[in-house]
């Protein structure tokens, strides 16, 4: 690839994440399934009422709002991004229902939190993007109290069947770069550990998502065409018609059927 | 050797009868409610359904008042989705047995949660017959949209409805248990007066943002008075104003009765068009189940009254072909239309795009031959499902798909929302028009606290409502919730 292209790629990356487009296709929480998966986690871990819980990589935190009000516990987010963390507050201050959730600045792969204290400790989307996840998984493991639950929910590579466009930011926007197969993440829990290892998958909601992404751009593409293909729209921003979106989503649809890009959920118990 | 001579003479003819025979189907007695054999059949291009009860005797009442409308709906009848899971077994029979039994042929679309039974109105017309009653725990309602979530994976819509939902301190809170679980949209069903006098609850839903699914039943102070027993017009118009001034999107929901206003459906419309706060709007002949006023069961409203009401009331803005059966449900519950708006323009979406082209199942084995069919039969699928909320995301993006291929449009999702507009005519079944294959594929659902969902018609006329309002009031009682 070209780094005039990888330039492209970043610019319609970029644009492709502040546009009302991402916005639509992935909500607030940003990751397939939305909140509808955390709540799953959230089942599969087994919460209760008063669980103390750490978010790793908790964003704007809406998991950690959903998670905490939904299972009635208190959840400690942490997150690198400074803005990131100063959203979380604003917006859990100023929440019509409270939520039992705090937000604190810092390394997610090596948490300020006391080890041995949680209930139970989640990530989303996240292990993927850390770059040393042994470390990051010995850590999380670390901060379960004995008979605590670390949940996680990821996308899936599986090794060697990334395509190329996707080694690119807007594979890091997707959480695929540094991705583990489904096997990969199962083998980090057990490596840490953690016993009664349970995945489920949840491979379904990106193929939702990648059928909402393609009726998006055939729709756009449509459009384009009717209107010329001069006319920069402010949606699709610097999409243009060379790339060929269309034929991406398609491999990586096939991917998905093929079960060598994938969603799922894991869950582990530090032994009592 | 009979006769063959009656008495005064004349030879003994055979007849026509005055009908035709359209089917034969199963319903209850509106007196007893008990299931029995039920005919609908077609005189004078109406259609009426016919039954006995052994107790009761004949009944007879009009299901719809335009046969060719009834009749070309039946092939926008598209294949149900199966639920995750069912709550009920087979038993006793439909509809005895909701629900969901194995034998339901439909997922849920739309739930409901009625949160309360109290409300500060009194209508004469109220189906859910508010007064005293229970009102629901938040614990309660966080376990039915656990269910919920159990039995369909991955709902769609729920709807928070009473009584008045808004005088439950719990609802801000239910809201968000359903946006917390996922569940993509979330609407009240409220008659607005919270929304016009106080301030701080006001505030708290613009933050909350569920779809206000807003009791409208016309601009005439007499309508009011009639259905809603005293004048509300300036109080739902403050209330639109205020919705306005804070961002929630409303729904126009109006209840129609002949000879209250059956003749303002155009203007409900008009109104809705032209009101920035509106996205949509609903008309409901009047159910006459719960409290409703002395009703003709021959001379009920029905779909085509209301199709055919707003096309002569609104100076050929629409036409009868721009509204469309909905497939998910049974394709007699229910007909939509879309409408594009900008500048005061109004282009109904099937003017764009044959529908019955994408959505007539049965009479059309293949697509059109165009490319993106396959594509825009989804999107028109999720438009004309009863789990399209106008104004959300989810809507917005569906239409701008199912039009593309005719409509130059601005693109900026934000602007399509505000220019999408959705038209609703339900008629929900009551005691004279309920059949049986209608609830078998009912896409609407009341959740209910022991983890049932009942669809909505039997809900309201087999007698679950009045089981469900008595055992809940008497446990609450009780204090055991
Ligand atoms: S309406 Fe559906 S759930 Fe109820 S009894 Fe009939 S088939 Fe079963
Ligand atoms: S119709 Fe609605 S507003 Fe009127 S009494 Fe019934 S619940 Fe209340
Ligand atoms: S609620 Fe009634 S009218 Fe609506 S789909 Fe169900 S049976 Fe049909």
């Amino acid at each position: 690839m070209t780094s005039n292209s990888d330039l492209h790629t970043k610019a319609c990356c970029a644009e492709l994440y502040q546009s009302d487009l991402a916005r639509m296709l992935l909500g607030d929480s940003l990751h397939p399934g939305g909140l509808r998966l955390t709540n799953r986690l959230g089942r599969l871990m087994g919460l209760s009422r008063g669980h103390w819980l750490a978010d790793l990589a908790s964003g704007r935190g809406a998991s950690a709002g959903a998670i905490a009000r939904s299972f009635h516990c208190r959840v400690i987010g942490i997150e690198y991004g400074r803005e990131a963390v100063v959203d979380a507050r604003r917006l859990s201050l100023d929440a019509p229902v409270p939520a039992d959730s705090w937000f604190i600045q810092g390394d997610a792969e090596m948490p300020p939190l006391k080890p041995g204290s949680f209930d139970a400790v989640f990530a989303e989307c996240a292990f993927s993007v850390f770059p040393d996840k042994e470390l990051a998984i010995a850590q999380a493991a670390a901060l379960l109290k004995p008979g605590g639950r670390l949940g996680m929910s990821d996308v899936t590579v599986e090794p060697g069947f990334l395509p190329e466009e996707l080694n690119t930011s807007l594979g890091q926007m997707l959480c695929v770069t540094g991705a583990l197969g489904m096997e990969g993440y199962a083998d980090l829990l057990s490596h840490a550990g953690l016993v009664n290892i349970y995945r489920e998958e949840a491979s379904l909601h990106v193929s939702e998502l990648l059928t909402k992404i393609k009726a998006a751009l055939t729709t756009f593409s449509v459009l384009a065409g009717m209107v010329g293909s001069q006319e920069q729209t402010p949606v699709f921003g610097e999409l243009s018609p060379e790339t060929d979106w269309l034929g991406l989503v398609g491999r990586l649809e096939r991917l998905v059927s093929a079960g060598q890009l994938g969603y799922w959920l894991y869950v582990g118990e530090r032994p009592a | 050797m009979v006769d063959s001579r009656k008495l005064d003479g004349k030879l003994r003819g055979k007849q026509d009868a005055d009908f035709i025979f359209h089917e034969f189907t199963r319903s209850i007695c509106p007196q007893c409610k008990r299931v029995i054999d039920a005919q609908v059949i077609i005189r004078d291009k109406k259609v009426y359904m016919r039954k006995r009860c052994p107790d009761h005797g004949w009944f007879e009442g009009i299901i719809s008042s335009d046969a060719k409308m009834y009749v070309d709906s039946i092939g926008f009848n598209k294949p149900g989705t199966i639920p995750l899971d069912f709550t009920t077994e087979v038993d006793k029979g439909c509809p005895l047995d909701c629900g969901l039994c194995p034998e339901h042929k439909q997922h849920i679309c739309l739930a409901l949660i009625e949160v309360n039974t109290g409300c500060n109105l009194d209508c004469p017309i109220c189906f859910a017959d508010a007064g005293a009653g229970f009102s629901l725990t938040l614990e309660q309602v966080e376990g039915m949209l656990d269910r919920y979530v159990e039995t369909e994976g991955n709902p769609e819509v729920v709807q928070f409805s009473g009584g008045e939902p808004t005088i439950h301190p719990g609802l801000p809170a239910m809201i968000q248990a359903a946006m917390d679980r996922g569940i993509g949209q979330v609407m009240v069903n409220t008659n607005g007066i919270r929304l016009a006098r106080d301030d701080k609850f006001l505030e708290t839903m613009a933050k909350l943002n569920p779809v206000i699914y807003f009791q409208f039943d016309g601009l005439r102070r007499e309508t009011y008075r009639t259905i809603r027993g005293e004048d509300l017009l300036e109080t739902k118009l403050l209330a639109l104003d205020r919705m306005e001034r804070v961002g929630l999107d409303a729904v126009l929901v109006a209840a129609i009765e002949h000879d209250i206003n059956l003749d303002e459906v155009g203007a409900i419309l008009e109104f809705g068009l032209e009101n920035p706060a509106v996205r949509g709007v609903v008309l409901q002949p009047v159910t006459h189940v719960g409290r409703h006023i002395p009703f003709d069961a021959m001379r009920r409203v029905t779909i085509p009254d209301v199709i055919h009401g707003i096309v002569e009331q609104t100076n050929g803005r629409f036409l009868l072909e721009d509204f469309v059966p909905v497939p998910c449900c049974f394709p007699t519950c229910q007909v939509n239309s879309y409408v594009y708006v900008d500048e005061g323009q109004v282009t109904p979406l099937p003017r764009l795009l044959k529908i019955e082209d994408y959505l007539d199942y049965i009479t059309n084995v293949a697509l059109p031959k165009v490319p993106d069919a396959a594509q825009i039969r989804e999107a028109l699928e999720g438009l004309w499902s009863a789990s399209a909320v106008p104004g959300s995301d989810k809507t917005t993006d569906q239409f701008q798909c199912a039009c593309g291929p005719g409509l130059d449009l601005p693109f900026g999702i934000d602007h399509l929302n505000k220019h999408i507009f959705q038209i609703a005519i339900k008629d929900f079944l009551d005691a004279y028009t309920f059949n049986v294959k209608q609830v078998m594929k009912c896409c609407v659902a009341v959740l209910v606290p022991d983890g049932r969902s009942i669809p909505f018609c039997a809900y309201n006329s087999v007698g679950y409502r009045e089981q469900v309002r008595e055992e809940l009031t008497r446990q609450q009682k009780e204090g055991k919730f």
